[in-house]
């Protein structure tokens, strides 16, 4: 990869901040500037030294580590990577003095370790080694009550748009001209309403075999491998609202997995939705089974995650590589709003085109993102659905690969024995209503809701080496209310630590207790100690509501096992409230038995023990 | 009569992708010795450049579409015109647009080199040049047709500035560092950091609406929640009736353009949510198309 002044560079963990990057690359080339985009992890470390104007889009994992594709190269190396080359301890602090940086951090403030990846990315790139910061840093929160868009009731694409427009009007003023074929010319960015060809997109390979019957192999990415499903079991009750699934699948040809591995699986659109979107787009009929190629592949390297479809047709890519789906991001807008363009099939033709036309546009272009979040985000309205409600859309199939998003892995945490050949998960089902008629459905856990025994799936192991070997033979505090508690499991079966105590939460006894049998067979063998409440039924588990109930009702054993036996406390589970009101009840345990002084001390103990690794939280 | 020649280049945007039509137009004959001032054709549409009158010999309009698909905002020729000196020409613009033309005071050249040239103004009988309409900022220039089967995709001309030298003394340090320990990455985030960072301020609307927390207990769930099952009901009482019961084949059609059950009076309800009131009763239904009946189980799949 040649060097360029201008780098945009992301490190990504569910590919928010890489369709960020993407965005504001494809703004870059709007306005003519040259410029690199790829994740951290791949960037080439010589290269910073020729990079003038660095912007850094980058998320958190639940340690508050860089993303795996920051820290590692795509071939998973770590060494050379540029963090690991930042990192070296002797760099001077002005080996990066010619550089200008901006940064913008993608985060969740219900983990303690709210994004730390982008400060200490920040932290190293400026405060160390000297480059210059264009603007403050942002740092967005997912929920709303942190960082740069605390409280004002703004999401995270806001505080990505206020990070475009201050590196657009910052590069604009810095060179208001620019150099084409060696003239040099006012810079003037391409009307928005000219699409800008991508540098990869799709033509006719010329080779007209019939592609109906032809299975679908998937090529190009060598490390995905193939599960076989052997179980898919309801393990809530019929009649309670949530179906959470016990999914088993064989390996192919085992796995060397430890508790805290995950596993991400590559869902696929049904063939239902591909038809409803192919339907919208008549022109695309005759040419939806017709085989394929990229143009330019080389740089189609981002959609190989999984490996590509063959035989590579329109059917095949919008059902395996497009979000069709997923709630349109802005870009979607941006993209596609000029192809606004057929009034044949409007009841009120010409007027009602350029109805349509003028609100795409005002979704794409407008400042204020109300309208948008009232269309889509609010109701979880899906581009399928947006493209059937705007009948003006006349796609071209050519550049699918540019402006609809794709499909991405989900990720699950492995609840099996450890380097067990068949793979246990543990997964609830994503429904729910909005005011669109349609149930809400998740694509990922729609599509493992409907595997049944024999089910081929797409796979791969996530290493994540959570409980490095020095950290065991102790006690651990598990605390995991639902389906936190997959990760468990494998821990339990681990038997890493010694004694095992499980604070475990569900709704009601008899509808949602998931593994009861085997849990409570584990408890009456003296393997762990089960503490159990059950929010709903009071009656099951009296006085006691919530994990953070059981925990201060054990509080000196706690106490005690954290202070006197250096135990690990591993926090997982659903989001939001749970972690913080664990984490001040832990704190309120240490500080009436812990012996510290003061609430000072106690919370000074706590986050060492983020610091040194002994509190792990996942939680989603 | 002795001025320097004064030469006006217009630039259509995706010339950008097509530098060599301005290179050469550049080197036409016409523009030899002239001062020549480049603009792209767009300020000139939304009135942020203003041309003075009788100023320019030669006007060229550099665009990378062909002659006789050219669109040209045709108000523009009167104002070309204008700007023109008696005898002066305009280049790049065709027989497509050959009435505007000679409305605006051109006569239309066709050899050598095809161009328009301005009519010299006799006293005797002066040639009315169209109005040179007020420019307006609101309608953004337009050069193709809405209805065009496809917009220009074009892949964007960059910028050819080079990326800067390297410090071969910052080379040499980072590669001297290669066997280093690397730093602790946890002391980079220890304690609270205290650098600035950039917030939002809110007010861009003063209605958004707050979207709950997963866990929410301020009520704003129930509140949401209460306003879908609402929703629901609304609609269900649109489709089924209330009054009436439809039998079951009944209740998989119901036309909504049946006349006073198609629109409210806003006119926008069978336009589609993205075009619906707050309030429409309509809200969470597809938009409508006349003829075709709403099918029950098309749209849902919770009854």
């Amino acid at each position: 990869m040649a060097a360029t002044r201008i780098a945009i560079l992301y490190g990504s963990e569910t590919g928010t901040a890489q369709d960020f990057a993407n965005i504001l690359s494809h703004q870059l080339r709007r306005f003519h500037y040259k410029h690199t985009v790829c994740s951290i992890g791949e960037y080439s470390a010589q290269n910073i030294l020729a990079c003038q104007y660095l912007f850094v889009i980058c998320s958190t994992t639940g340690q508050g580590a860089l993303p795996q594709n920051a820290r590692q190269s795509p071939q998973g190396k770590v060494e050379g990577t540029l963090w690991s080359v930042l990192k070296r301890s002797s760099l001077p602090p002005t080996l990066l003095d010619h550089l200008q940086v901006a940064f913008l951090g993608l985060g969740d403030s219900s983990y303690s370790k709210f994004n730390f990846a982008i400060r200490k990315l920040h932290n190293r790139i400026v405060g160390q080694l000297g480059a210059r910061e264009i603007f403050p840093r942002l740092e967005a929160d997912a929920i709303g009550l942190a960082g740069s868009n605390a409280g004002n009731g703004n999401g995270i694409e806001l505080v990505y748009s206020e990070f475009e427009k201050r590196v657009l009007s910052f590069l604009n003023d810095q060179f208001p001209f620019m150099t084409v074929n060696g003239e040099q010319v006012p810079r003037e960015p391409i009307a928005t309403d000219i699409y800008l060809k991508p540098e990869y997109y799709l033509e006719a390979s010329g080779n007209d075999k019939g592609t109906a019957s032809v299975p679908c192999t998937f090529e190009g990415d060598s490390s995905v491998k193939y599960g076989t499903v052997v179980t898919n079991k309801r393990i809530t009750a019929t009649d309670h609202f949530q179906d959470v699934r016990q999914l088993v699948f064989s390996s192919q040809d085992g796995e060397n997995y430890y508790p805290g591995d995950t596993v991400s699986i590559y869902p696929y659109n049904t063939d239902a939705d591909v038809q409803a979107f192919i339907d919208t787009q008549q022109h695309w009929a005759s040419i939806a089974d017709v085989p394929l190629q990229i143009k330019t592949p080389t740089s189609a390297r981002g959609i190989c995650d999984g490996g590509l479809v063959s035989p590579l047709t329109l059917r095949n890519l919008l059902k395996y590589h497009c979000d069709i789906v997923s709630i349109p991001m802005r870009s979607f807008f941006m993209k596609t709003w000029t192809f606004a363009v057929d009034h044949e099939r409007l009841p009120d033709g010409k007027d009602q085109l350029q109805q349509q036309r003028d609100k795409l546009r005002e979704f794409a272009e407008s400042e204020d993102m109300q309208d948008i979040y009232d269309y889509c985000n609010r109701p979880r309205r899906s581009i399928l659905e947006v493209v059937q409600d705007f009948m003006s859309l006349r796609l071209p199939w050519e550049y699918i690969l540019d402006y609809l998003p794709h499909i991405k892995p989900r990720f699950f945490s492995i609840s099996s024995q450890p380097c067990n050949k068949d793979i246990e998960l543990t997964i609830a089902i994503v429904r729910y209503k909005t005011i669109l008629r349609r149930i809400r459905r998740g694509l990922c856990t729609n599509y493992i809701s409907d595997l049944s025994e024999g089910s081929i799936i797409r796979y791969k192991v996530q290493y994540n080496d959570l409980l490095p070997a020095g950290k065991q033979d102790r006690p651990v505090i598990m605390i995991s209310p639902g389906v936190g508690l997959a990760p468990m499991k494998c821990l339990i079966y681990a038997q890493l630590f010694n004694p095992m105590l499980l604070f475990f939460g569900n709704r009601y006894k008899d509808k949602d207790f998931l593994y009861a049998d085997t849990l409570q067979k584990w408890a009456d063998e003296n393997r762990i100690k089960l503490f159990v409440c059950f929010s709903r039924s009071p009656d099951d588990s009296p006085g006691l509501k919530y994990v953070q109930d059981a925990v201060w009702e054990n509080a000196r054993e706690v106490a005690r096992l954290i202070t006197e036996e250096n135990a690990v406390v591993y926090v997982c589970g659903s989001s939001g409230k749970m972690p913080v009101q664990v984490r001040l009840t832990l704190c309120e345990v240490l500080k009436k038995w812990g012996n510290f002084p003061d609430d000072k001390a106690s919370e000074e103990y706590l986050k060492d023990m983020e610091n040194s690794d002994r509190y792990l939280q996942e939680t989603w | 009569m002795t001025h320097s020649r004064t030469a006006l280049v217009l630039i259509h945007p995706a010339t950008t992708t097509r530098p060599e039509l301005l290179t050469a137009a550049k080197q036409h004959s016409s523009l030899s010795g002239a001062n020549i001032e480049q603009h792209l054709v767009n300020k000139l549409n939304d009135g942020s450049l203003q041309l003075q009158d009788n100023s320019y010999d030669v006007i060229f309009y550099v665009t990378p579409e062909a002659a006789d698909e050219i669109l040209f905002p045709r108000r523009l020729i009167g104002v070309l015109a204008a700007a023109l000196r008696a005898g002066g020409s305009l280049h790049g613009l065709y027989d497509k647009y050959q009435v505007d033309a000679l409305l605006s005071g051109f006569d239309i050249v066709r050899e050598p080199t095809y161009h328009w040239q301005k009519r010299a103004v006799t006293a005797s009988a002066p040639v009315k040049l169209a109005p040179r309409q007020p420019v307006s900022a609101a309608g953004l220039p337009r050069f193709k047709r809405a209805s065009a089967p496809s917009p220009a995709a074009v892949t964007p001309t960059l910028d050819e500035v080079p990326p800067a030298a390297v410090d071969p003394v910052k080379a040499a340090l980072l590669d001297s560092a290669a066997g280093d320990a690397p730093i602790a990455e946890n002391d980079l985030v220890v304690g609270h950091d205290s650098t600035p960072i950039t917030l939002l301020t809110c007010g861009r609307t003063q209605t958004r609406r707050r979207k709950a927390c997963k866990d929410c207990t301020c009520g704003l769930r129930e509140e949401n929640e209460k306003e879908i099952s609402d929703t629901h009901a609304r609609q269900e009482k649109l489709l089924l009736g209330d009054a009436v019961k439809f039998s079951e084949p009944e209740l998989a059609e119901i036309d909504f353009t049946i006349e006073g059950k198609k629109v409210g009076g806003c006119g926008s309800c069978s336009l589609g949510d993205a075009f619906r009131c707050s309030g429409c009763p309509y809200l969470g239904l597809p938009a409508f198309k006349p003829g075709q009946p709403i099918n029950l189980s098309a749209i849902s799949d919770d009854l």
